[in-house]
């Protein structure tokens, strides 16, 4: 079943169509996998469904509820989460903490709540939702560390515990194994493999071809603003295209 | 002709604006840093000029020599060499705090070495007398021509130098990326220098012009300088002819408006209008002008907080210390003499105008310089309400909580600027709420602001100033911790990451300025009672400087360093001679990029060394490496560390 629905979807730049009318399912319970070269507009896909960037046209729904215009908080509070190319933490947090933020934000909260010192009554909920998530990606050892002198795929993994800590319908993450050792990249295999058996939907856009074949069940090419192949890993990936663009990356 | 003769005159006045705006800009494009310190650097070189002609009698010449030739400019090579050449790398938060380091320290001397007295006679390098022009009715003073002169050479030929000259084409690469440019073998130390060296000159210049023309006073001429900043945010920091434009237009529209004469309620208004346009305008662009032509990097409060300074995993005796200090401090003058205890009172009330500054700048990370508007705000609406009736109890509180309105509605520039663009914005607020409210008698005429009765003693106002204290503090504890406090610091530290979690970083960011503007009114109208009066000096914009520069050397993040710091300036501006609190201040901020979080994080650093040492380990329970299977765990590592170390050695076993 489809969780996340991108019908249409356009972005100028000037006169360059950066994504011409993208059409694409991420279903939920699979890991979907987005590759392609340099500049044919991955990014900024993510970025217009996401809201990050205003699409020109085109819709984006997930599970049955238009985002489209919504700004990206929103969408994050619908249901959405996603990591960056670039990593973004908050370095003043622990690591425990910078997950809690993505696990007691994804409702709102009055603020005047917050100024009061009211008691949040999902604050036992948050706390085992932190935990299972620490443990999950292998991070509980470094909970009450600062996430700011983390290594860089110890901070990769930290980002993806805060998203995933929202329990998103659907995960959105640009370029996950980027800075990521042998070690960390199975087990970030594991765990997206593990979030898609839990029937979240997981959308991967990702230059590395090793972690693609190993996570996901279905791969999209993206070439010049347009999906130009999908199909399964092993077929996509041995294509001549996808050779061709990745020619002596294997 | 009567309104030919009125722009002729505004003429004049639009000329030294723009010498002041092209003065900005020109520092700005050869050493690629805003420099919020012109003002003072001007100031400085003024009260220079003013000692060698009146006190040491030089000749106008060979002072003018002296200090557009060495002093000016050796105040721009120092700083380059002490102050921004170490900061080449940092954020634009640390660079901007690094510049209000260095206009308070100068201001501090300015005080220290002239007492901060005001003068009237400041010599002026400029020829008197004026030409006739053709039609015989119109004289152009010859002053305004050697202006014009000095803003077009200056202009044309810097355009010249920068856009179409090798020299020009190095300096670009410095201002872009000095590293860069050293690596290609440019001189980049040398250029940067020379840009500094120029820029400092072209202040000194723009302050001797501006002194005869204005009273040679610390503050009111560094705000008049700073005021100019509008006509260079209309340029967008980039273009020199549209701020000689920009300027040479306010300045005659300024006199124009002497001819304006609406219905007679209207008439102040538009008085007010008339002698502040240049704030008006400072504010107004700010608003409009969609993006200035700089680049912002690094996060918002980069170079200015300590990574992993909202650790909690310290022992407890450690992190009850800096608490302890601050009851201290605050403890102490219930024993002081009456004449000491009166100087006190000032601590409580200054220290909720700092913890405001923490919330908004140290917490959320929002650069705020307009805190001493809000604490002015706070202080007017409550003595308003305290002279109509209201009893203080209920005063104190309610006119803070008008000004949160304005807080509110100031902060939405907020949501679309950061840095310095931020930081300029929020000062522009503070001006304009200076120039338009706090100057005119209609607002601030014969108020007079009485004790509540039972705490007329000195001793009691002080407990109750010290009891309005920790009210303030628990408002503040509620946005430090809990959801409400981490969702702050991640927009501090991501704003990008903050949104993906779900946090509305627009609503956070206004409610924030709303906060952190009716804490800032809580300590003015504190100051205020204490004071038994509405001293408008007390809430001058550049003031506000100062207080941003303190809260920085003391540690933005820390409202306990804020506490302190706020006992610790009034104990230096009361037992020492005045000016010494200001070159502390400015010395300490200048230095902050050598040690972010200020002397709060030394001290954080230090107790977290204290609680490493007696805390055996921060976590347990891990599926990838158990710290308690770990028998010995290496005590001088980090957690993070200590976990690696862990993780290694289980490999190596396993």
């Amino acid at each position: 079943m489809t969780e996340l629905e991108i019908r249409g979807l356009r972005r100028r730049f000037g006169g360059v169509a950066a994504v011409d009318g993208v059409d694409l399912d991420v279903p939920a319970g699979a890991v979907t996998a987005l590759i392609g070269p340099n500049g044919a507009g991955k990014t900024t896909l993510f970025h217009c469904v996401t809201g990050l960037d205003a699409a020109d046209g085109g819709t984006v729904t997930l599970g049955g509820r238009r985002l489209s215009g919504l700004p990206p908080h929103a969408r994050a509070r619908a249901g959405m989460a996603w990591t960056f190319q670039r990593i973004e933490l908050f370095a003043g947090l622990t690591v425990a903490e910078n997950v809690r933020v993505g696990a007691e934000n994804r409702r709102g909260r009055p603020l005047a709540a917050g100024l009061l010192g009211l008691p949040d009554r999902r604050r036992g909920e948050v706390r085992a939702t932190v935990s299972a998530v620490l443990d999950r990606l292998g991070l509980t050892a470094l909970a009450d560390a600062p996430a700011g002198t983390l290594p860089t795929g110890t901070m990769r993994l930290v980002e993806v515990g805060r998203a995933v800590a929202a329990e998103p319908s659907a995960l959105l993450l640009d370029e996950p194994a980027s800075g990521l050792d042998d070690d960390q990249i199975a087990r970030l295999v594991r765990v997206l493999r593990g979030l898609a058996g839990d029937g979240m939907a997981v959308l991967v856009v990702e230059h590395d071809l090793r972690f693609v074949g190993a996570v996901a069940d279905s791969v999209r090419v993206m070439v010049g603003g347009r999906i130009v192949l999908s199909g399964r890993p092993d077929e996509v990936l041995a294509a001549p295209l996808v050779r061709e663009i990745y020619a002596g990356e294997e | 002709m009567f309104y030919a003769g009125l722009a002729l005159n505004g003429l004049a006045i639009g000329c030294v604006a723009a010498l002041a705006a092209v003065g900005l800009l020109a520092t700005y494009r050869v050493t690629g840093v805003f420099n919020i310190a012109f003002g003072a650097i001007a100031v400085f070189s003024a009260y220079v000029m003013w000692q060698c002609v009146r006190v040491w009698r030089m000749p106008v010449g060979v002072a003018a020599i002296v200090v557009l030739g060495l002093v000016a400019p050796g105040i721009g090579l120092l700083l380059e060499r002490s102050v921004y050449r170490p900061l080449r790398r940092s954020g634009a938060s640390g660079l901007l705090v690094a510049t209000l380091g260095v206009l308070v320290l100068q201001l501090g001397l300015v005080f220290l070495l002239w007492g901060g007295r005001s003068y009237v006679n400041a010599p002026s390098l400029l020829p008197a007398g004026d030409v006739l022009l053709p039609g015989g009715s119109l004289r152009l003073p010859y002053a305004t021509i050697v202006e014009l002169g000095l803003v077009a050479v200056v202009a044309a030929g810097l355009t010249v130098l920068l856009k179409a000259t090798r020299i020009g084409l190095m300096v670009r690469a410095v201002v872009d990326d000095r590293d860069l440019a050293a690596a290609a073998s440019v001189p980049a130390d040398a250029l940067a220098a020379g840009g500094w060296a120029f820029g400092a000159f072209l202040a000194g210049l723009a302050g001797v012009l501006w002194a005869p023309i204005y009273h040679l006073d610390p503050y009111s001429l560094t705000l008049t300088v700073l005021e100019t900043m509008g006509v260079a945010v209309l340029a967008r920091l980039t273009s020199l002819p549209v701020a000689v434009g920009a300027a040479l237009a306010i300045g005659i529209a300024q006199t124009e408006l002497t001819a304006v004469h609406p219905a007679v309620r209207w008439q102040g208004v538009v008085d007010a209008l008339r002698t502040n346009l240049f704030v008006a305008v400072l504010f107004v662009a700010l608003m409009v002008v969609p993006r200035l032509g700089i680049r912002e990097s690094g996060a918002v409060g980069a170079g200015l907080h300590r990574v992993g300074a909202r650790r909690i995993s310290r022992s407890d005796w450690v992190a009850r210390l800096p608490l302890g200090a601050a009851s201290l401090v605050l403890g102490l003058p219930f024993f002081f003499d009456p004449a000491d205890l009166r100087a006190a009172l000032a601590v409580p009330a200054l220290a909720v105008v700092f913890v405001s500054l923490v919330v908004a700048t140290g917490y959320a990370g929002q650069i705020s310089l307009g805190q001493a508007g809000y604490a002015g705000l706070g202080a007017l609406f409550m003595a308003k309400l305290a002279g109509g009736g209201v009893p203080w109890l209920v005063a104190v509180f309610l006119g803070p909580l008008l000004v949160v309105p304005v807080g509110w509605l100031t902060g939405y520039p907020a949501i679309h600027r950061r840095g310095l663009y931020l930081a300029l914005t929020t000062f522009a607020t503070a001006a304009v709420v200076a120039r338009f409210v706090f100057a005119q008698p209609v607002f601030v005429g014969g108020l007079v602001v009485a004790r509540p009765p039972g705490f007329v003693d000195d001793h009691w106002f002080y407990g109750l100033e010290v009891a309005c204290l920790v009210l303030a503090l628990l408002v503040v504890r509620s946005l430090h911790t809990g959801p409400l406090g981490r969702a702050l610091v991640a927009l501090r530290d991501s704003e990008a990451a903050a949104v993906s979690a779900g946090i509305d970083v627009r609503r956070m960011k206004v409610f924030v300025f709303a906060c952190a503007a009716g804490l800032a009114g809580l300590g003015g109208a504190l100051t205020a009672s204490a004071a038994q009066a509405f001293n408008p000096t007390d809430f001058d914009p550049v003031q506000g400087l100062v207080w941003f520069a303190a809260v920085a050397v003391w540690g933005v993040d820390s409202a306990v360093g804020a506490m302190v710091g706020a006992a610790a300036l009034v104990a230096v501006d009361v037992g020492t001679v005045v000016g010494v609190s200001g070159l502390a201040i400015g010395v300490g901020a200048v230095l902050l990029g050598r040690f972010p979080g200020g002397i709060a994080g030394l001290v954080g650093r230090l107790a977290d060394r204290a609680g490493a040492a007696s805390v055996p380990s921060v976590a347990s329970g891990s599926s990838l490496s158990p710290v308690s299977s770990n028998p010995d765990p290496p005590r001088r590592l980090s957690p993070a560390g200590r976990a690696v170390a862990a993780r290694v050695r289980e490999r190596r076993t396993g």
